[in-house]
């Protein structure tokens, strides 16, 4: 497939003694891997930079999002105060919710996952660098967009889960509820762009050697935890969208009186904000899973154990959703399945909490600073867990449902399981990001200030709110009994920022001034410490193989190995940036994959995409489509650089006894990173089928029309064109497979024209149907599925649009085989939804009453 | 993919887990929705329906989890320390969602359908 015939580089050798010349080295691999200064830092895609940007945007937004708790907390302290008027009051717990669990708590935990994890793995970075920094821009301009209702006075005020039908056009009229929409969709860009990032480089980048079962613990979790974001941010995503119909166009998803039900937003939320608690829990359990054995002073206990805790968790926190509304006229039985499922949800995480003992009950624990936050987790988050198993008894929910109580339950789960382990990952971290210690003293007493705080307005909370005040008020009288524990609360709250200060200004200072780390100041097992600190941005001189969990306790000069260049992949002289690419399982080698350097695409597609946000909120929309197409023109001139493109890998040779290329095999990261994709478009479309269900089962109101609308001709044809071009270009690949590619330019634009003719079918569909989406539910519905089909089948056309031309231009062939498959994935994909659609609009209306 | 051996083996058993939550919530909405004034207590026959559906999945989980162990078994000594760590972990991971199918569809004994 390659050719290997001609060794690119000297640079391997055998022998004891060191290889290479370890600067004239570092200078090669900076010249290939380093991040440019000035204004074309903006062009950075390393995953070590992307990674600290997340996390210090995440810290930025973390601070503002505290100040508005210190805000509500100065107001509640004493009974009767409103120098906080309700409206800004409002403003202000929507969102501190909205910003410290969209802008906060799951970005700066991708940001550490981000930064952490190819190191961790032994890879050189990411598998998709342009993907992280895409993602990255899109977070911090959605968050720049959500601010900004911030400052003009009119933010978000319906609380952050943004109930219909207070958060729809008639109750809350305005840009207040559309920059909540907006804003946190194109965050959620962000979100999903990072999950499928990780899953893919965790599956497919992790150093020979590395099996499943050798994987560092902290690689399952964040491997959950990102599948978790591909399958949990649909839902939402959906929802948003539909709201934002509703409000803008009169789609009525949600309006009782034209069909719509205000539940189904409920559903969709929550179908989100639950498996979100556990994706924010999950990652942070990850950080204290690597801590806990680094000072124990031993492997962790139970490793096995573990992974089936955390896969457990991530499948059963999905059957949860329900117990957030407890109280809006649902069955018994069903609530007591979702009950009891809440309950059960605690069992895999007791396992870790067992494990985490053990691990400290049989180890030779030293209590450096980062030990003091794990324990202070464990101490919070077993609390927040317990009162979570008394929420989940369905009376005891019903008679603290939307007090304090439950805000201070929350506040146990998120601070405790998410907060606490994270500032104990920083500090473990820390050495590592800025090559200095923190101060012992100042951690201590961050750590004594923050966790004294915490419960002073935590634990006395539960009170307040069991003494039945209830959340989200601006203030309270005087006789109510609420006077002395929300005192202690605000006093309590101060406590706590005061302590999040000093560690704040301990980790800022000491990590530009502070004493010198020498290497693995920790004496940590895992590889991320065999990197230069702070890393250079190519992580690894040369890729380790491992053969156990312990790589750093099993191969103590590791480090030094690494950087002489004594293992593998030291090529450089070609100028690629390249990482092993492995098998999931085995982590066998497999091919040499080529990756992406800096570039400007990723800026300038997330600024086209924020265009298109403001043209949405603004009501522009020839500026918001005018913007989309620019995005469009971008990531498609983005995917242009790509395989054999002189801007990516012209030249396929590699060297004597590697493997190829992964743009010359039929395998590799952007096989994964679409099939991950089209797992997270696929939820989408799960959740927009769940909605049409719902609705027409359950809707108090659902109309339907005398005579059905749909010209179910010209859809039927529809539904059958596109699987046929699937079965096409599956011809076209098995021919390409057998080495014969003489007819797939031709092949190609046959498909594209298919392509075309499936997308006219489509809008003539459409058209003959005389939907009237304004007028009812139904129709609205179906709306959004046509439009749902025709965006698949407008992209499958470009993106085999795209492939002639490639393949016109020499980029795709029999000696670049790769992306033709990577295009029949969507094919086929859209063909199944295409289908689908057309059973579920079509079919399913004749069996149920349908017109 | 049916290899026992197989990575997709670990998300198999809680997957099913997941249809069958899923379709036992619907039935329950719909039936309660549309379908007949409901009569009979835990004896009705949505919560008869329930049950059986509940002790199929539940059963369908312990062979899944048997039958991964049984096949794995021949080629034990053949396999690498990672293809074990599969199928160990994908036997535990089965009996998990059987024991959670179990647990949720427990109260269908104890509460009538439609209250």
């Amino acid at each position: 497939m390659t050719d290997h015939e001609a060794p690119l580089s000297q640079e391997r050798e055998h022998g004891g003694k060191p290889l290479l010349d370890a600067a004239e080295q570092h200078n090669k691999l900076v010249r290939v891997w380093g991040n440019p200064g000035g204004l074309r830092v903006l062009t950075v895609v390393n995953h070590t930079a992307i990674g600290r940007y997340f996390m210090i945007t995440g810290a930025v937004f973390f601070i503002i999002g505290g100040l508005m708790a210190m805000l509500m907390r100065t107001q509640l302290a004493l009974p009767g105060q409103d120098w906080i008027p309700p409206h800004i009051y409002n403003q202000l717990f929507t969102m501190h919710g909205t910003v410290m669990m969209f802008l906060f708590a799951v970005p700066i935990l991708e940001g550490v996952a981000l930064y952490v994890i190819p190191k961790m793995i032994g890879a050189r970075d990411l598998a998709f660098p342009r993907l992280s920094a895409l993602g990255y821009y899109c977070y911090l301009f959605g968050g720049i967009i959500l601010m900004t209702s911030v400052v003009l006075g009119i933010a978000p005020d319906t609380g952050w889960f943004m109930y219909t039908p207070l958060s729809d056009a008639v109750y809350t009229p305005g840009l207040s509820a559309d920059f909540w929409l907006i804003g946190i969709t194109f965050i959620e860009i962000s979100a999903v762009a990072a999950g499928i990032e990780l899953v893919v480089s965790i599956m497919r980048t992790r150093t020979e050697g590395m099996t499943l079962q050798t994987m560092p613990l902290f690689a399952w979790y964040i491997l959950a935890m990102s599948l978790m974001i591909v399958f949990g941010f649909p839902p939402l995503i959906l929802a948003s969208i539909l709201l934002e119909l509703e409000r803008a166009a009169g789609l009525p998803f949600y309006d009782v009186l034209r069909g719509g039900d205000p539940i189904l937003w409920q559903h969709l939320f929550w179908l989100f904000g639950h498996p979100e608690v556990y994706i924010i829990f999950l990652p942070a359990a990850g950080i204290i899973s690597t801590i806990l054995p680094v000072f124990a002073r031993r492997p962790m206990v139970g490793y096995r154990w573990v992974v089936v805790s955390v896969i457990s968790t991530a499948f059963i926190s999905f059957g949860l959703w329900v117990h957030h509304m407890f109280t809006v006229g649902i069955p018994q039985l069903a609530q007591a399945f979702f009950s009891v499922a809440s309950m059960m949800v605690a069992v895999p995480t007791g396992i870790q909490i067992f494990a985490w003992l053990a691990t400290l009950w049989t180890g030779r624990p030293v209590f450096e600073v980062p030990m003091l936050w794990t324990i202070g987790f464990l101490v919070i988050f077993v609390i927040g867990g317990l009162t979570g198993v008394m929420l989940a008894l369905v009376p005891f929910n019903w008679q603290v449902h939307d007090t304090h109580f439950v805000v201070a339950h929350m506040h146990y789960v998120l601070v405790g399981g998410m907060f606490f382990p994270l500032v104990a990952g920083l500090y473990y971290w820390w050495p590592h990001l800025t090559g200095r210690m923190p101060s012992k003293v100042l951690a201590h007493w961050g750590f004594w200030l923050t966790f004294v705080g915490f419960n002073l307005t935590f634990l006395v909370m539960h009170l307040t709110g069991l003494l039945g005040m209830p959340r989200r008020v601006y203030t309270y009288d005087a006789g109510m009994g609420w006077n002395w524990p929300n005192l202690v609360s605000s006093i309590g709250g101060f406590v706590m920022a005061a302590g999040i200060a000093v560690v704040i200004l301990d980790l800022v200072l000491h990590g530009l001034a502070g004493r010198r780390a020498r290497i693995n100041p920790w004496q940590a097992d895992t590889l991320e410490w065999a990197t230069a600190t702070p890393p250079a941005p190519y992580n690894f001189v040369s890729l380790p193989k491992v053969s156990g969990r312990h790589p750093l306790w099993e191969q103590p000069d590791l480090p030094e190995t690494i950087a002489e260049g004594r293992h593998g992949l030291t090529s450089i002289n070609h100028g690629r940036r390249e990482t092993w690419g492995t098998d999931p399982v085995s982590g066998r080698i497999r091919e040499i994959i080529h990756l992406p350097g800096n570039s400007w695409w990723p800026f300038f597609s997330a600024l086209a995409l924020a265009f298109m946000c403001i043209g949405l909120l603004a009501k522009v929309y020839v500026i918001a489509l005018a913007a989309a197409l620019v995005a469009l023109g971008l990531l498609l001139r983005w995917a242009w650089e790509n395989g054999t493109h002189p801007a990516a890998a012209p030249d396929g040779r590699t060297a004597a006894g590697e493997p190829p290329l992964h743009s010359r095999t039929f395998d590799g990261p952007g096989l994964w990173g679409m099939g991950v994709t089209l797992l997270a478009n696929g939820s989408l479309y799960m959740s927009l089928l769940f909605g049409w269900f719902y609705l027409w089962t359950v809707a108090p109101q659902w109309q339907l029309p005398e005579h059905s609308h749909l010209h179910w001709p010209l859809l039927l044809a529809a539904s059958l064109l596109m699987p046929l071009g699937w079965l096409w270009l599956r011809r076209l690949i098995a021919r390409l497979r057998a080495g014969d590619d003489a007819r797939l330019q031709q092949g190609l634009w046959w498909l594209a024209l298919l392509g075309c003719g499936q997308c006219l079918l489509l809008i003539a569909g459409w058209w003959r149907s005389a939907l009237v989406p304004g007028d009812t539910a139904h129709d609205a519905v179906i709306t959004v599925f046509l439009m749902y089909t025709l965006l698949h089948c407008a992209l499958a056309t470009v993106m085999a649009l795209m492939q002639a031309w490639r393949a016109r231009r020499g980029y795709v062939s029999r000696l670049a085989p790769y992306e033709p498959l990577l295009v029949e994935y969507w094919w086929g994909y859209s063909a199944v939804t295409t289908m689908v659609s057309f059973a579920a609009l079509v079919l399913w209306p004749l069996g149920w009453g349908g017109a | 993919m049916s290899s026992p051996y197989h990575p997709m083996q670990l998300v198999f058993g809680l997957a099913i887990w997941a249809v069958w939550f899923v379709m036992i919530y619907a039935g329950l909405s719909i039936a309660c929705e549309h379908l007949v004034e409901m009569e009979g207590g835990t004896l009705s026959w949505v919560n008869l329906v329930l049950m059986a559906f509940t002790m199929l999945t539940c059963g369908l989980l312990l062979f899944l989890a048997h039958r991964t162990w049984r096949d794995a078994r021949p080629s034990w000594r053949d396999q690498s320390s990672a293809g074990r760590f599969i199928v160990r972990t994908a036997v535990m991971l089965n009996l998990v969602a059987a024991l959670v199918t179990l647990a949720v569809g427990l109260p269908v004994v104890m509460l009538p359908p439609c209250l």
